[in-house]
């Protein structure tokens, strides 16, 4: 348990409330929340007769920098969107083990609402990693409602924060589906984002909002689906949109003042570094092409703490498939960006594939480690992009280490040259590029397929990394898909796609997760699945690796032999990665189930033994 | 190689053909049933909301505001999709018996790319016939208006604030 009083008292009076303390900023207070602040404040007032320990016993757990940055000496929670900042989803829990997983039932569950749909959605989805602090979890829907539960109480509902989100008016521009993908917490605030893109502080004993901040505008195409990151006392939000023609950015909001930090651009503006790789296409409009040039940032990033940086990837350019369009490498589409902790400026940026026309992305989670890599201990930064190649960098310096398919099929490119990490097929003479112009669309060739199609290899779910074991395990969409090319004659317009083309269905897809010895830079193993893995995965000291598939089969598999040691079925698609916590000595398993996310709409016919699966959205907690 | 080019005369023919809509006697009710299951097929997944089609993650969909189709010609593409094309198949048997363009799915054995898709469900007889009335009577050679708009998400939005009038007067499909 972590509780700490107040360090600056109010002006006024001893206000031992939360609400009191960072009342600074509030501008929502009601009856509500009034009535609570004085029956905390007479509860605060018998407690300082009592004494010094009875008094702090008043106070909600709060969330210190500190916590955050030593996450891993505290395994008994899960208080960041990865489990630690350095973003291994790895547990250091092991009363779950090998030998007695075999055991694990349901502890309870919890009904989750929000599963109600706007424009073309039928339905919300569940893609939220929970957060657990001290007994409590913390959970979203796919509209951003953020709910605490009682792990003590089975799973009670204490609050429920919602945001009524202006749902019409934000799915008009979703892409992919109706998504939340979690929150974080900062002192005693919980931090969160609304799909019509507003950044949310909520009190974390109360459920009271208590300021929200407009962050993006669903008016150009700009969305949030993305779990806040907090660095010290302000908050990353990345943003979704790119399919759309948004212009990408990384924004920081300081959470005291509540008001921006700053705001860096993923694509550069004429006349900043990188913006040489922006040039006119044919079209008289797509001069100013890099206003729309995509590089969305809905996946939640990493952060090292001793270099000060954040490091987060960069999704597709727009529009997606037709890079004629877009002349030039397209800077920092599909990159990971380096980034300065305190003021967001670019370090240095690695670009996956320079002029994307394969929808390929590279904004998938950066994983890092302090691993032997070759035999020499490295600081790396790992990334299983949606090209089907794994890729180690140096993450002091971008420095390409190593990178692997970690698919079965791939035939977009020969491979990646062993020095740059480019891949061997690109053209520097060309500003558009084909690479395997067999699997690649242009306006010369409207139709291609390529290995992995464009969902991938592997999407957003996010990958776990095991230290002691020096593996990244990747949950692994085993695809090859169609693409179409339809030339961006029409400048772009305000809620409109802005693809230059689309997806096409090719064979059924399936999938696996696939463990790389980060040392080597070689495929370890592979435990093949039926279904893509649209679930991420987590990984525990324990030595087992537990994911979801779209059936609704959860697993649990072993970290060295990737046999599977135990399955349950929900019965409802498992969208979501697992994350385990302790409490009063038990450990615990947690996933949100709940169909959602692009696959339903756009990519069931590559499925089609899920085409009668029903949209469900439940929370299921495991324990022995 | 013969195969798809038969089946490729056959979509295109459809295409070609052009007759007016055919409306049942109880029109409203028929469309707004028929709005209900082209939302829950996901019909306007990808000819989006407003029904004029165009890229998207679902595919590169056809117009069905300037699509030339006949009532019953929707009827045939709803129930069995367009092999080659991301526009699946809503009927239950289609492609067991050869009721869609002459042809089973052990036509196109080995054709991966090229195989008829499943729709995101089946539709029964009064479902496709519903969903083709709605795109015959409220999208079939229309202009978008506020009122479809309103239809559409079922009241008042912000997206349906965003269309003008006067461009849907002067015949512009969708507005800039």
């Amino acid at each position: 348990m972590h509780y700490e009083l107040p360090r600056e008292p109010p002006l006024q009076s001893i206000d031992f409330t939360v609400q009191g303390f960072y009342s600074a900023f509030t501008e929502r207070s009601t009856a509500g929340v009034k009535m609570m602040r004085r029956k905390v404040l007479s509860t605060a007032i018998i407690a300082m007769a009592m004494g010094l320990i009875a008094t702090a016993q008043a106070v909600e757990t709060v969330t210190e920098w500190e916590t955050i940055v030593n996450a891993k000496k505290h395994p008994q929670n899960w208080i960041t969107h990865h489990g630690s900042l350095d973003g291994q989803r790895f547990s250091r829990l092991e009363q779950i083990n090998k030998q007695n997983v075999k055991d694990l039932k349901v502890a309870f569950t919890h009904i989750v609402g929000g599963a109600g749909g706007a424009g073309v959605w039928e339905h919300a989805g569940l893609e939220g990693t929970p957060l657990a602090e001290d007994g409590y979890l913390y959970i979203t829907d796919g509209w951003g409602s953020v709910y605490k539960l009682d792990v003590r109480q089975n799973g009670k509902l204490v609050w429920k924060m919602d945001p009524e989100t202006d749902r019409e008016w934000a799915a008009g521009v979703t892409c992919c589906g109706v998504d939340n993908r979690g929150v974080a917490l900062w002192r005693d605030k919980v931090i969160s984002h609304s799909l019509d893109g507003r950044l949310i502080i909520t009190n974390k004993e109360t459920g009271e909002i208590e300021k929200e901040i407009p962050v993006a505008d669903p008016a150009i195409s700009e969305t949030l689906t993305v779990a806040p990151l907090v660095i010290k006392d302000k908050v990353i939000t990345g943003v979704s949109g790119a399919d759309y023609g948004i212009r990408g950015w990384l924004n920081s909001t300081d959470l005291v003042a509540g008001a921006r930090d700053w705001r860096t651009h993923t694509i550069p503006a004429p006349g900043e570094p990188g913006s040489e790789t922006w040039k006119p296409g044919p079209e008289a409009h797509s001069v100013d092409a890099w206003k729309h040039g995509g590089g969305s940032t809905w996946v939640n990033g990493s952060y090292d703490p001793d270099l000060n940086t954040v490091y987060w990837g960069v999704g597709n350019p727009a529009p997606d498939w037709d890079n004629a369009y877009r002349p030039g490498d397209n800077l920092y589409t599909n990159s990971v960006l380096a980034l300065d902790g305190d003021t967001g400026a670019i370090k240095w940026h690695f670009q996956y594939i320079p002029n994307d026309p394969y929808d390929y992305d590279g904004v998938n989670e950066q994983t890092l480690a302090d691993a032997n890599v070759y035999g020499k201990m490295t600081k790396v930064v790992l990334h299983a992009n949606r090209n089907g190649f794994a890729y180690a960098l140096d993450r002091t310096n971008g420095k390409f280490l190593w990178g692997t398919p970690f698919v079965k099929k791939l035939d977009w490119t020969a491979g990646l040259d062993k020095y740059t990490g480019r891949p061997v097929d690109y053209d520097p003479n060309s500003d558009v590029q084909r690479y395997n112009p067999a699997s690649s669309v242009s306006r010369d060739q409207r139709e291609s397929t390529s290995c992995p199609g464009n969902m991938g290899g592997k999407n957003w779910p996010p990958t776990a990394y095991d230290p002691e074991r020096n593996r990244y395990y990747i949950p692994v969409i085993e695809s090859c898909s169609g693409h179409v090319n339809v030339p961006t004659e029409e400048p772009w317009k305000p809620r409109e796609y802005f693809l230059g083309g689309a997806p096409k269905m090719g064979p059924v897809i399936t999938g696996s997760v696939t463990a790389m010895d980060v040392n080597t830079g070689k495929v370890a193993g592979k435990y093949e699945t039926t279904y893509p893995m649209y679930g991420g995965l987590l990984a525990t000291k324990g030595g087992l690796i537990f994911g979801g598939q779209p059936d609704g089969r959860v697993f649990a598999i072993d970290s060295d032999s990737m046999e599977e040691l135990w399955s349950f079925s929900t019965n409802t698609a498992i969208n979501a990665p697992p994350i385990s916590f302790e409490v009063d000595g038990k450990q615990y398993i947690a996933l949100l189930a709940g169909k959602g996310g692009a696959w339903p709409l756009w990519f069931i016919s590559a499925t089609p033994a899920l085409t009668e699966m029903e949209a469900g959205q439940v929370l299921f907690v495991f324990s022995l | 190689m013969l195969r798809s080019i038969a089946l490729a005369i056959v979509l295109m023919s459809l295409n070609a053909l052009a007759v007016g809509p055919t409306v049942g006697v109880d029109v409203r009710k028929q469309t707004n049933y028929g709005l209900s299951t082209a939302k829950r097929a996901n019909c306007l997944g990808c000819h989006k909301w407003h029904g004029d089609g165009g890229t998207g993650y679902g595919g590169a969909a056809i117009s069905l505001r300037t699509t030339q189709l006949t009532r019953e010609q929707l009827i045939d593409v709803i129930k069995c999709g367009r092999p080659g094309t991301n526009m699946p198949y809503f009927g239950r048997h289609a492609y067991k018996k050869a009721m869609c363009y002459g042809m089973t799915f052990e036509d196109f054995a080995g054709d991966d790319n090229n195989r008829p898709l499943q729709g995101k469900k089946y539709l029964n007889e009064r479902q496709v016939n519903a969903v083709a009335d709605f795109v015959v009577t409220e999208l079939q050679d229309k202009v978008i208006t506020k009122a479809y708009c309103e239809m559409f998400f079922g009241g008042p939005t912000r997206e349906c604030e965003l269309i003008d009038a006067s461009q849907a007067e002067a015949g512009q499909v969708f507005p800039d």
